[in-house]
């Protein structure tokens, strides 16, 4: 069994080569199919390997691949860790991926570069591959850099755009910020532990004296790694300050948002801090860190969301919102319940972006929703499927997303710190806002009526693009009933166990008699009416409201506060390489020096007359005065 | 008597006499190159007055030597001289600075 | 033959570049000619590697002729693991560049070549002298092909540039030659292996470092010695360029761990802060001058002293490792990295150079702000380049990040704040390298050529091998690493014993 898992990655790698550097002729359909299949192979390999580890007791396949490097004391693999948690995400990000790959050979049809695309997103899959299978935490922050990469290259996927390239470079530049970061915490475990492997980090931890490590600004060692590390995953992630990015990254094609920037990429982060859970628990002062960043990240950019008018972004602004939610469960740690939103959200988010794609694709690319309208009749499985998505996001019982969403509030409510109290309100606000955006977008789009013209020409996109919108609709709804495995996920997890899981029958009566109902009614009704029934309500008028809705329709001013960094930095570079480098070290010193001796050499130059006798005095003086002292001497 | 002192002294004399020559005058490159034979005459006669005092006749061989490359030279001089006047009518030293800076 | 390869090695592209200055035929006949030699070397190179034995970490393949015995100096050849691999860097760069060279068409075609060929056999001299002298020699004699190829067949300022280069590495080797003789002078050898065995009071190893290490900081170059470097880039032709990047700047590394950590490690570890400073601020500066940068090859001129700061940090923190944690392992792994960073940037900055150099051929501008959209009219082009900046802002599975990897982690252990500055190239390169493909690969056309040529056959494949080779260093980092192994813990041995 174990030998299969070789085979996911290499697989994957395999398509990336074959498809990227095919010869010309092979026809761009064949290519998409071949690249589908290895991705579905993988899958059912996955799929194997995760069944394998359920079937027997306390299984974790642990190897290296090769050695990466060994030199000194330092052993680096390239290996596997496969224990129940790395395999459920294997088997996450394989399905999206699958699924998406089907869905791109049909929304790609017409593009020319269509192999560039499918060697794209099966290079992507390979890197999210060799960071969920990683076992120590380069071979993590290869996978975590591989990500990266092909997300800027996706985004830049219409090169000629000067948006989309914009949009590219800023996304890899945030992100690198928080690689910066990532690789100080990573040389940071290192330090301490003298191995990147996590078995060796894991099984250390009690042996090394944590109080003897350096303390930095009053926090310990252990709370600066992870807080190093903490901020990569806050720029992958999307969190504040970092998120900027990913609103912008919505230049790329549609199912690249759904695979990459929804479903799987963007969750490495969260992934990451559950994958070194024992090292996180024991950090106070970052877990705190981490519940304020995620809470204030699922309310404040989910609040921009209402005022969005492009349906890409108004669900990008949800996926940072929902990322909000699961980092802000980590900083209670509470790793299997975020994880276990994760795994949800994956599916009903990509789910949303497909539905958005094959909107964006019946109305020949139109992506404002204030043009839309109505479209329930024209795009019926395309509205059945954005109405499952819609209603799991706002956590709707028996939807997955209220197992996971109601499982995380009550989590939040259970431990007991002023903190997490706060961090709860919060969230249960940004449920409330979630309803509000969610069905905003509904409404807008599929009621009403259209507002723009050639409503006749709108239709249903062929059975390629429908097929995994309706196969993710189903994996949607269905795969909150899995609570119970994540819950006994064996990884750390505190606080869960207060909840006193009793069944799945007993969690849905009281999740729903939970404070989130209230908050899932009250934001159907303001949306409804709003946004269905066209009725203002009079604090609308309100100038308190107003200025709330002008301070999150400007962003909070995230966007103009890097360009005020970058250019702040561009100026100073140019000031450098001019000021300093050419003037100071080039002209000044280096060119000075010569200068220096030339202007000296004048300035002897015309003390010589040309006139013989001067020639000659000078002489005879000199030897007369050099024979004085000679003599002198002897004397 | 006259000692090997009154010599050197007045081949000094010849010496300074060349010298100032040299120094004083600015008009004609003639008298230059006869300063300049001085100055030669002048080591000639310390070169014959060791080699009398020191009763070795190598000294008296140098100055052989000496003075007939000092006329070659000589020679070499009035020719430049001539070519010189040739190009810039005139043999004036005060206008002989191309040597100037 | 084995016994004298090295001696095969230096003599046989020298002796056949000297030969080419008398020897002008038509151009297929030098091009196979300039090809073959280069080949025969190549072979030779790999043939030295296969039979080095590398787990002894003594000299081998020892050559050892009396030259001028009156004054103790050696015809004395040898080769370590750290000369093996920078003679096949070495081999394989020239190899390439002699490949690349056919498809240009120059003046003076028989000169050009020979320039490169003794350039070559010249640069093998300096990996693998173990006389001071002969280094020396060697040292200063490639200064002259090289100061040949940008004077005569570079840029609009050529002569500018090509004295600038010349006076200032001049000045830093007299310094290098004051220092050799001063230890001739009490221990009466030139000898690398009694230059390691020698024994100097403190104050005499700092003066000697002083004098060393500024001669190998400029040639490196060191921020702030690093002036002549963009200048010479910027007018010499793009194989000069390749080579002056790829080659010449590791002679200033190899002389760092060649002749001053473990010839005077105590001097050097008394003054290790000031040169790390130096070095911090070649990444963080000299970085971000970069960005600044409107001539192509200004900015990877500037990236590369970036990265050559890395190798110098990885040389310097080793004696702080040593004080931290009074083990040898840190400081091989340090040293390991700056010597990984010293390959990796070989391949990386030639094939930038060449990417540039093309674009040059083609479009006869290197201004950033006068070039648009290249993906529109030569995509293959594009995507090598592409490749090679994400390669140069060090991204893992490319070849850079082994070495800055090992670097940072070797610096937080000997300083966190080194960590910290030595981690901001993360987002310094990036900026660099990604706003130049931002600006000259994506976008629309700007210049619209009426023939546009994408990248020939020759430039497709050698492109392509040094992609894969930075793939493959990337990936499977662990046969250089275990290559080194031995002959770095063996120097990391003599240095621990003599600090």
């Amino acid at each position: 069994m174990e030998s299969l898992i070789l085979f996911i990655p290499f697989l994957l790698l395999l398509s990336s080569i074959v498809i990227g550097l095919s010869p010309i002729s092979l026809n761009n359909f064949y290519s998409g199919i071949i690249g589908t299949l290895l991705v579905f192979v993988s899958l059912v390999l996955s799929i194997i390997i995760l069944l394998d580890i359920y079937s027997a007791e306390e299984i974790i396949y642990y190897d290296d691949f090769y050695k990466w490097i060994s030199v000194g004391d330092l052993n680096i693999g390239m290996g596997y860790l496969i224990d129940k948690f790395s395999a459920i995400m294997l088997v996450v990000v394989l399905s999206i991926s699958s699924i998406v790959h089907l869905y791109s050979i049909g929304y790609m049809k017409e593009e020319t570069d269509f192999k560039r695309f499918f060697s794209y997103i099966a290079l992507f899959t390979f890197s999210m591959i060799l960071l969920v299978i990683s076992n120590n935490l380069v071979q993590l922050f290869i996978g975590w850099e591989g990500v990266g990469l092909v997300s800027y290259l996706l985004i830049g996927f219409f090169y000629k755009k000067q948006s989309a390239i914009k949009a590219n470079l800023k996304a890899f530049l945030v992100n690198r910020i928080g690689d910066m970061f990532f690789i100080l915490g990573i040389v940071m475990v290192y330090a301490a532990f003298d191995s990147f492997d996590y078995k060796t980090i894991f099984l250390n931890l009690n042996k090394i004296d944590l109080e003897n490590l350096e303390i930095y600004f009053g926090l310990s060692y252990i709370d600066f790694s992870c807080l190093f590390l903490f901020i990569g995953a806050m720029a992958k992630s999307a969190q504040i300050p970092l998120h900027v990015w990913l609103p912008d990254s919505m230049e790329g094609p549609t199912p690249i948002s759904a695979l990459i920037h929804a479903a799987t990429m963007v969750t490495a982060g969260i992934f990451m801090v559950g994958r070194l859970s024992p090292l996180y628990v024991l950090t106070e002062f970052t877990a705190d860190f981490i519940l304020l960043v995620g809470a204030s990240t699922a309310l404040f950019i989910g609040a921009i969301a209402i005022f969005e008018n492009d349906i890409k972004k108004v669900i990008a602004y949800s996926t940072i919102s929902q990322l909000g939610y699961m980092v802000a469960a980590l900083g209670i740690n509470a790793y299997t319940v975020s994880f276990f939103h994760l795994y949800t959200h994956a599916f009903f988010k990509a789910l949303l972006f497909l539905c958005a794609g094959s909107i964006i694709m019946s109305l020949h690319h139109n992506q404002d929703i204030r043009k839309m309208g109505g479209l329930k009749s024209k795009l019926p499985i395309t509205y059945v499927s954005f109405m499952i998505g819609t209603l799991c996001i706002i956590g709707f019982p028996l939807t997955s997303g209220f197992f996971s969403k109601d499982l995380l509030l009550e989590v939040m409510l259970y431990e007991n710190s002023s903190i997490s109290f706060v961090a709860y309100l919060m969230l249960l606000l940004a449920a409330l806002v979630t309803t509000i955006y969610s069905l905003r977008l509904l409404f807008l789009v599929f009621y009403n009526k259209y507002r723009d013209k050639d409503f006749e020409n709108i239709r249903e996109q062929s059975k390629i693009i429908t097929l995994p919108l309706i196969i993710l609709s189903v994996l949607s709804i269905i795969s909150g009933y899995l609570i119970k495995v994540f819950i006994d996920l064996p990884i750390f997890m505190f606080g869960v166990s207060d909840i006193h899981y009793n069944g799945i029958i007993t969690f849905i009566e009281h999740g729903i008699l939970s404070p989130a109902t209230l908050a899932l009614v009250l934001g159907f009704y303001i949306a409804k009416k709003i946004y269905k029934d066209k009725i203002s309500f009079n604090f609308i008028e309100n100038n308190l409201f107003n200025k709330i809705s002008l301070i999150i329709k400007s962003k909070y001013k995230f966007d103009e506060f890097f360009i005020l960094v970058s250019d702040f930095m561009k100026s100073i570079s140019f000031k450098m390489s001019k000021n300093f480098d050419l003037g100071l070290i080039d002209g000044w010193v280096v060119n000075g020096f010569p200068k220096k001796i030339n202007s000296l050499a004048v300035l002897f130059k015309r003390k010589s007359s040309g006139y013989l006798y001067h020639y000659a005095f000078s002489i005879v003086f000199s030897l007369v005065i050099i024979f004085g002292i000679i003599l002198a001497r002897v004397i | 008597m006259i000692t090997m002192t009154h010599y050197l002294v007045f081949s000094a004399l010849l010496f300074c006499i060349s010298i100032a020559g040299i120094f004083i005058n600015r008009k004609n490159i003639l008298l230059l190159l006869m300063s300049i034979e001085l100055m030669l005459l002048s080591v000639n006669t310390n070169f014959i007055v060791f080699s009398h005092f020191s009763n070795d006749i190598s000294g008296q061989v140098f100055v052989f030597f000496i003075l007939a490359v000092a006329a070659a030279e000589s020679a070499i001089g009035l020719a430049i001289i001539v070519s010189l006047y040739r190009i810039r009518n005139s043999i004036e030293i005060n206008l002989i600075n191309k040597l100037k800076g | 033959m084995i016994e004298n390869i090295l001696s095969l090695l230096i003599w046989i592209p020298i002796i056949s570049g000297l030969f080419l200055l008398f020897f002008n035929k038509k151009i297929y006949i030098l091009n196979t000619y300039n090809i073959f030699i280069n080949f025969i070397v190549f072979i030779l190179s790999i043939f030295l590697l296969l039979s080095f034995n590398e787990s002894n970490a003594a000299f081998q393949f020892v050559e050892k002729i009396e030259w001028i015995p009156s004054i103790n100096i050696f015809y004395h050849l040898g080769v370590d693991a750290i000369s093996v691999l920078l003679i096949l860097l070495n081999t394989i760069i020239f190899l390439i560049v002699s490949f690349y060279n056919s498809t240009l068409i120059v003046k003076k075609t028989n000169q050009y070549y020979a320039s490169f060929l003794i350039a070559n056999g010249l640069t093998i001299g300096v990996f693998s002298a173990l006389d001071a002298i002969l280094f020396y020699i060697f040292f200063e004699a490639l200064l002259i092909p090289m100061f040949l190829i940008i004077g005569i067949w570079g840029g609009a300022n050529r002569i500018y540039a090509s004295i600038k280069f010349f006076l200032y590495t001049f000045l830093g080797s007299i310094l290098l030659l004051v220092a050799f003789l001063y230890i001739n002078s009490s221990i009466s050898s030139f000898s690398v292996i009694s230059f390691y065995e020698s024994d100097f009071s403190l104050i005499e190893q700092e003066w000697l470092f002083i004098a060393m290490a500024i001669a190998f900081a400029i040639k490196i170059p060191m921020f702030p010695f690093h002036t002549w470097l963009p200048d010479a880039h910027v007018e010499a032709p793009t194989s000069g360029s390749v080579v002056l990047a790829a080659i010449l700047l590791k002679v200033g590394a190899y002389g760092f761990i060649r002749f001053v950590i473990p010839v005077v490690p105590m001097g050097a570890q008394s003054l290790d802060v000031f040169f790390i400073t130096l070095s911090l601020i070649a990444i963080v500066y000299v970085g971000l001058v970069a960005i600044a940068q409107n001539d192509m090859k200004k900015l990877i001129a500037y990236s590369s002293i970036s990265h050559m700061g890395f190798v110098t940090l990885g040389f310097f923190v080793i004696f702080q490792l040593f004080d931290n944690t009074q083990s040898g392992s840190d400081m091989i792994i340090s040293l390991s990295g700056s010597m990984y960073q010293i390959i990796s940037h070989g391949f990386v900055s030639a094939a930038l150079f060449m990417c540039v150099g093309s674009i040059y051929d083609r479009y006869k501008t290197k201004k950033i702000s006068d070039l648009s959209g290249l993906l529109n009219q030569m995509p293959v082009y594009s995507w090598f380049f592409v490749f090679f900046a994400l390669a140069n802002c060090g991204l893992p599975g490319t070849s850079s990040f082994v070495g800055e990897l090992l670097v940072i982690m070797s610096s937080f252990k000997a300083n966190y704040i080194y960590a910290f500055f030595a981690s901001t190239t993360l987002i310094i390169s990036a900026v660099y390298s990604l706003w130049l493909v931002k600006r000259v690969v994506y976008g629309e056309v700007k210049i619209t050529l009426e023939e546009c040529i994408d990248a020939n056959l020759i430039e497709k494949i050698l492109l392509f091998v040094l992609a894969i080779l930075v793939l493959i260093l990337g990936f499977y980092p662990d046969y250089i690493m275990n290559f080194m192994n031995a002959t770095l813990e063996n120097m990391t041995n003599n240095i621990i014993l003599k600090i």
